[in-house]
């Protein structure tokens, strides 16, 4: 106990080289806890964009149909999408959606874009996935079938809902086919994914538009809250594989992004790591410094009776006061930082700017994890522990005649 | 009739402190035998680099004599590990330093209480009771809550004395005590340790080159290249 007020003394003797040193550890464990959060965030922001507003937790689809599902080719159709869903039945009470998804040109009577049309029956798919409707037009359709267009591409042909837009695509078997479309609602998702490229159509007008009576491109499954999809491969592969299906988790599909997570979170590591080996050096320099300053004093004590483990016990309770100090305060400032973001993070300015088409939402909302908070705290008080030990440990062993005469 | 002769204390039989090897080899002791008796108020007299401050620093075990061995009321300093020294030193022996080598962030109560703490075999109460005790002794007791920066020279002499006397051990090892102070606080702070020396019988060993400290020991140890030239034994004043 004495030690350590003793400790607390000597740290607040040179209050701000003790700053100076606190700061690294600060940065460091703050920086862990900023990058920690934003790649928690990332993650849950795939996971989320990936399931609710595109993937759901799992799709099946005919085998070949993902080799080329970028070009929305029809040439894998699910032929009987009714047979595919019974066939599914028993999926984990799993929610099923078949779609068409379509690459179709689309014209206000002057200019003309590609565009990629799907086909969703609209009372349950809007009511299982998060694709909001910025505004939708209520009155009379006048006989026209309803589209829904994400809003940035609404945004390039200046539409609003209530105007009209022609669907020009090729049908099945390769002929082309064109319907006229009422704009029923505007979607913004937060997924330029679909925000800027993606119009949905009712199930029953893609058919009829692309000649696939039945047919669905795949059917998508959303599970209840809580429940996995990462079983479900395994469970139904054979089943699906004698039906020449094929099945896609949702963790499969944002596999890509979630591997360049796994990256980041590396690098993010290698980057705490580096700061904290700035931290650590740091320490044990202040270490270093007040036992070069001291010296006598440590002789002094060490005369009187202090034994050597009281020596390395007051060194390394400084270097933790230090550290404590740090840690604390990076931990303060990273979670107040992570729960300033957790409103929400917005990057859709730069998505639109870079012209990114990802499959996830453009606003990361990071998220307060104490345990996390914890293990960094740990980090940086332990770190601090560490680059005191041998500096202490290399000083006590001083004999005290020795450290009096310099 | 004279007195019976004190017991004696301290014994150091044909100690040698070396340092280096071969042509450079120096001894800063050679070959001495002393006897320190118990009550003894003894000065090392000598020039610079005559073995005081390293006779001092063998006695208080805080340095390992080459050769020769150093008997402690019987004990041989030389057969305790690093850890028995070290308690050793705590228990028995005040140290006076030239530089008083105060701790500088405690306050002179602290600085008094400091073997104590060490020690550790007393309780807060106890330790405070016999810091401010030893501060009034040291006529320091409205400066205890000083920081050391805060006194004089002579006032932190003082608290060193107070802190050497704090555990009252068998001996006070002092080396030049009052080397920094000027003659007259360097006389009031030889007449402290003399008037410990005479009303707890603790014995003092300070080393010196100044006649006017020497005239202060009953016992005078010339010292001259690591050797004993002369022991004087003198009078009371």
């Amino acid at each position: 106990m004495f030690l350590l007020r003793l400790a607390v003394k000597n740290v607040l003797r040179k209050s701000w080289r003790s700053l100076i040193t606190a700061t690294p550890v600060l940065v460091g464990v703050m920086m862990t806890i900023l990058g920690w959060g934003f790649i928690d965030g990332i993650d849950s922001a795939v996971i989320f964009g990936q399931i609710k507003s595109d993937s759901g937790h799992f799709r099946v689809m005919a085998e070949g149909y993902l080799e080329n599902e970028e070009q929305a080719e029809l040439d894998e159709l699910i032929d009987d999408s009714e047979a595919v869903v019974e066939l599914l039945r028993d999926a984990g009470e799993a929610r099923l959606h078949p779609r068409l998804t379509f690459t179709a040109e689309i014209s206000d009577g002057r200019n003309g874009l590609m565009a990629r049309g799907v086909g969703i029956e609209p009372e349950t798919y809007f009511e299982d996935f998060v694709l909001p409707i910025e505004s939708a037009f209520t009155g009379d359709a006048g006989g026209l079938q309803p589209m829904w267009l994400g809003a940035g591409l609404a945004g390039d042909f200046d539409v609003a809902p209530g105007d009209t837009l022609t669907v020009l695509a090729r049908t099945r078997y390769g002929s082309y086919n064109a319907n006229e479309y009422l704009v029923r609602g505007l979607i913004r998702s937060q997924n330029p994914a679909i925000d800027s490229v993606v119009f949905f159509i009712p199930l029953a007008d893609a058919r009829e538009l692309l000649d696939a009576d039945g047919a669905a491109s795949e059917v998508v499954g959303v599970m209840p809250r809580r429940a996995s999809a990462v079983d479900l491969p395994a469970r139904l592969a054979p089943r699906l594989a004698g039906a020449g299906l094929e099945i896609q988790t949702w963790r499969q599909r944002a596999e890509p992004i979630l591997r360049v997570n796994r990256i980041r979170r590396k690098i993010l590591g290698i980057i705490a790591g580096i700061i904290i080996l700035v931290a650590a050096t740091g320490i044990m320099n202040t270490v270093v410094m007040a036992a070069f300053e001291r010296i006598r004093e440590i002789g002094a004590l060490r005369a009187l009776g202090l034994q050597t483990e009281g020596v390395v016990v007051l060194f390394v309770a400084e270097a933790l006061i230090i550290g404590l100090v740090g840690a604390a305060a990076g931990c303060g400032l990273g979670a107040a930082l992570v729960h300033w973001f957790s409103g929400g993070l917005d990057f859709s300015a730069m998505s639109d700017a870079g012209g990114l088409a990802m499959s996830t939402s453009m606003v990361l909302y990071m998220e307060l994890d104490a345990a996390q908070i914890a293990t960094a705290f740990l980090i940086g008080v332990g770190m601090a522990l560490i680059a005191a030990l041998y500096p202490a440990i290399k000083f006590s062993r001083l004999p005290p005649v020795e450290a009096m005469r310099r | 009739m004279s007195e019976p002769r004190a017991k004696t204390q301290i014994e150091l039989r044909g100690v040698t402190r070396a340092y280096g090897e071969g042509d450079a080899l120096v001894r800063a002791l050679d070959d001495v035998d002393l006897e320190i008796r118990q009550g003894d108020f003894l000065a090392l007299a000598g020039p610079s680099g005559s073995g005081k401050t390293t006779l001092l620093n063998l006695v208080g075990s805080i340095d390992a004599p080459t050769g020769g061995r150093i008997l402690f009321e019987g004990t041989d300093l030389g057969a305790l590990t690093d850890r028995e020294r070290t308690r050793f030193r705590n228990q028995r022996i005040g140290f006076i330093f030239q530089d008083f080598n105060l701790i500088p962030v405690l306050s002179a109560r602290e600085n008094a209480e400091l073997p104590l703490q060490l020690l550790g075999e007393s309780s807060r109460a106890e330790r405070r009771r016999a810091s401010r005790e030893m501060l009034e002794e040291v006529g320091l007791g409205k400066l205890a809550h000083r920081l050391p920066r805060e006194l004089s020279g002579g006032q932190q002499q003082r608290v060193a004395i107070a802190r050497a006397l704090v555990k009252r051990p068998g001996v006070v090892l002092a080396d030049e005590p009052t080397a920094n102070l000027d003659s007259a606080t360097a006389q009031e702070i030889l007449d402290l340790m003399r008037s410990f020396n005479r009303s707890l019988g603790t014995t003092f060993v300070f080393s010196t080159h100044d006649p006017m400290v020497m005239d202060y020991a009953r016992r005078l140890v010339r010292l001259r290249d690591g050797k004993v030239a002369a022991i004087e034994e003198r009078e009371e004043e």
